[in-house]
């Protein structure tokens, strides 16, 4: 009911009527349509009641009907709160549950929940808003335990939605998994490491995101949402074939998840106003979520995908589900034409992404084992930024590309000679998945690399064991034109923090090197310092501001390894593991990610 | 120039729809044809793919 965007295009020059009746009976009618759509195409749904809409007899008789007609799920959701009742009770604008104070937010979900239950005579047990910090959902589960699932974030919905909708729109949560998960009690964003860790829901993501163009563009556009993509002018005369492409590389995630996927699609009325919407008229906006819907219901129909609740998925997902279980997949680009792939890759110890277009480099890096405890509305010190923070972001934070000499965040690979050094950022390559014994392991194409006066072809294995907290990196030099050169492998991570593109103090990060003849350590002071040692077993970052422990370590004791501190026009840290290699040759690493306390 | 999204407004008097934000000012064929520009980076739009 009186969703915000057609509140603001109905009163477009009026001033603001929260029973604007117009409005009211609009969305109705779009709510109407969009149930008669699914339902013709043979699709149950999960209608989530605004707080708005339960005070409205007709909705309320809509949802009834269809419950009983076909199996479609009476839920809540927190969106959608505003109407004059809620202007009435609270006297605030707010739109935005996650925004509200502790207090205020007990006092709405109190609110919420004993009118959904006064109306129709049960609790709910779906919910859902753009982001349910993890406080919220704890309070919810303690005086309302049925509930079993929510929609509790949106996926990278931080800075990059934010600049999109003109520095406006205070979605700012980057950093949490694609596909559903069972949360953590600390922190929304992260997996549960283990029962007691357990919130008691299964969250999933707002929208079934396209996670290459999503990371590097606007999000709203590229998602099962056909009214965005639309937004978005993925289209040529009025067709999305993108829609399906997403649709089917969601399905195709079954090859790196034990035979599961997912996929969703979650549209508001607001995006089917008679009026039109962004550069669609409404019945383009009509004829793509018909298609839309029309494609799935086909999938039903081949036996290709089940129809479910939000409830029933719960129960599903949650079946056999071990909490170490990843969640994974190597995504190709079907956007710009390129062979690009990312791979993803989500357990409760870590959230990365690995760019075969920069040689399998690290891109992005959260430190899920720190179990950060952040939360946000008013009365908090993040107040709007629920992000989760990275450690790596490449985009945010410069990455292979600076503009200086200085380092930008990133995890790869350097091979040298003779003072000639290539970064594999620049050896673009592809990536296969396999798994062997619950060793998730991505093999990437051999790459060539150019000396002077000889080439060498290297290859690059990622290897992540459950329940290790760890990665495993394995750089083969697989021949050299010279089989008497010497070669050094430098893999190395340049690393620092936050959630925007914009640095933090990193004052008091310690970096050491540990060997058995002892250990150096320095205390981050911008002061440009490098250190390095032989014979290493392990080079460490502890960053206290993150609770987290980056350590790295070899199979070998015949490396050597070192850390570089960093200064103002450069606020990183990069620590390094290199093995000098004569003609063929490996060296293996690994990254761990510990909570620090 | 980041990809933002706001509304233009329209001066119908030089029938020229302008950007309160940037120096844009053009009109609707103008506009359409930027849009079309616009979609050209998505070079797979129009491609169904199935090989996943």
């Amino acid at each position: 009911m009186v969703p915000e965007y057609i509140q603001k295009e109905a009163e477009q020059g009026k001033k603001e009527d929260l029973n604007r009746s117009r409005v009211l009976q609009e969305s109705l009618d779009i709510f109407r349509t969009q149930q008669q759509v699914a339902h013709e195409n043979e699709l149950r749904t999960t209608i989530q009641m605004t707080y708005a809409s339960l005070f409205n007899e007709e909705a309320i008789a809509l949802a009834r009907e269809h419950h009983e007609k076909f199996g479609d799920e009476i839920g809540s959701t927190f969106l959608g709160l505003q109407c004059q009742q809620f202007r009435d009770k609270f006297q605030s604008k707010e739109l935005a549950i996650w925004l509200f104070s502790m207090e205020d937010k007990k006092k709405i979900v109190d609110e919420v929940m004993g009118k959904f239950q006064a109306v129709f005579g049960f609790y709910p047990t779906s919910t859902g808003s753009y982001y349910m910090d993890a406080e919220l959902v704890n309070y919810i589960k303690e005086k309302f335990p049925m509930v079993k699932v929510a929609v509790a974030t949106c996926w990278e919905e931080g800075p990059k939605a934010y600049w999109n909708a003109n520095n406006s729109w205070y979605t700012l949560f980057d950093g949490g998994p694609w596909n559903p998960w069972i949360p953590s009690k600390c922190n929304i964003h992260c997996p549960a490491s283990d029962e007691a860790d357990d919130i008691g829901i299964v969250a999933i993501p707002h929208l079934s995101r396209d996670l290459m163009a999503v990371f590097d563009g606007p999000g709203s556009y590229y998602g099962t949402h056909p009214q965005n993509i639309l937004r978005g002018m993925v289209c040529e005369d009025r067709q999305i074939p993108y829609f399906y492409n997403l649709v089917d590389q969601y399905r195709a995630m079954e090859k790196y998840n034990h035979g599961y996927a997912y996929n969703m699609m979650f549209v508001g009325p607001g995006w089917m106003s008679k009026n039109g919407r962004w550069e669609a008229d409404y019945a383009t906006l009509l004829k793509s979520y018909k298609d839309g819907m029309a494609y799935y219901g086909q999938l039903k129909k081949e036996g290709k995908v089940k129809d479910v609740t939000m409830s029933e998925f719960a129960d599903i997902f949650r079946k056999d589900r071990s909490y170490t279980r990843p969640e994974c997949t190597l995504w190709k680009d079907i956007l710009y034409g390129s062979k690009r792939q990312q791979f993803w890759y989500a357990d409760p110890w870590m959230r990365f992404c690995l760019d075969m277009n920069q040689g399998g480099a690290m891109i992005d890096l959260r430190p899920y084992a720190a179990k950060l405890v952040r939360p946000c509305g008013v009365g908090t010190p993040n107040l709007q930024n629920a992000s989760y923070p990275f450690l790596i972001q490449s985009l945010y934070r410069a990455g292979y590309f600076t503009h200086y000499a200085g380092e930008g965040a990133v995890k790869s690979c350097k091979f040298s000679h003779a003072g000639e050094e290539v970064d594999l950022c620049t050896c673009r390559t592809v990536a296969s998945f396999t798994e062997e014994a619950g060793t998730r392991v991505v093999t990437l194409e051999p790459v060539t690399i150019e000396f002077a006066d000889f080439s060498i072809r290297v290859q690059s294995i990622f290897r992540i064991t459950e329940g290790s907290g760890e990665i495993k990196i394995v750089r083969r030099v697989l021949d050299s034109t010279d089989p008497a050169a010497e070669v050094n492998i430098d893999e190395y991570i340049t690393a620092c923090y936050g959630t925007t593109e914009y640095p933090e103090d990193m004052t008091g990060i310690q970096l050491a090197l540990k060997s058995s003849s002892g250990e150096e350590t320095i205390s981050y002071a911008y002061q440009c310092r490098q250190r390095r040692k032989e014979k290493i077993n392990t080079v460490e970052a502890l960053i206290p501001q993150m609770d987290t422990r980056l350590i790295m370590h070899a199979n070998s004791a015949e490396v050597t390894g070192y850390f570089r501190e960093g200064f103002a026009f450069s606020p990183m840290f990069t620590l390094g593991i290199q093995k000098t290699l004569v003609g063929k040759g490996e060296l293996h690493t690994w990254l761990k990610v510990e909570k620090a306390s | 120039m980041r990809e933002i999204d706001m509304d233009m407004l329209y001066d119908a008097a030089k029938d020229e729809y302008y950007c309160l934000r940037c120096s844009f000012t053009g009109n609707e064929q103008e506009v359409l044809r930027l849009n079309a520009q616009f979609r050209e980076k998505y070079r797979d739009r129009t491609r169904r793919i199935v090989d996943f």
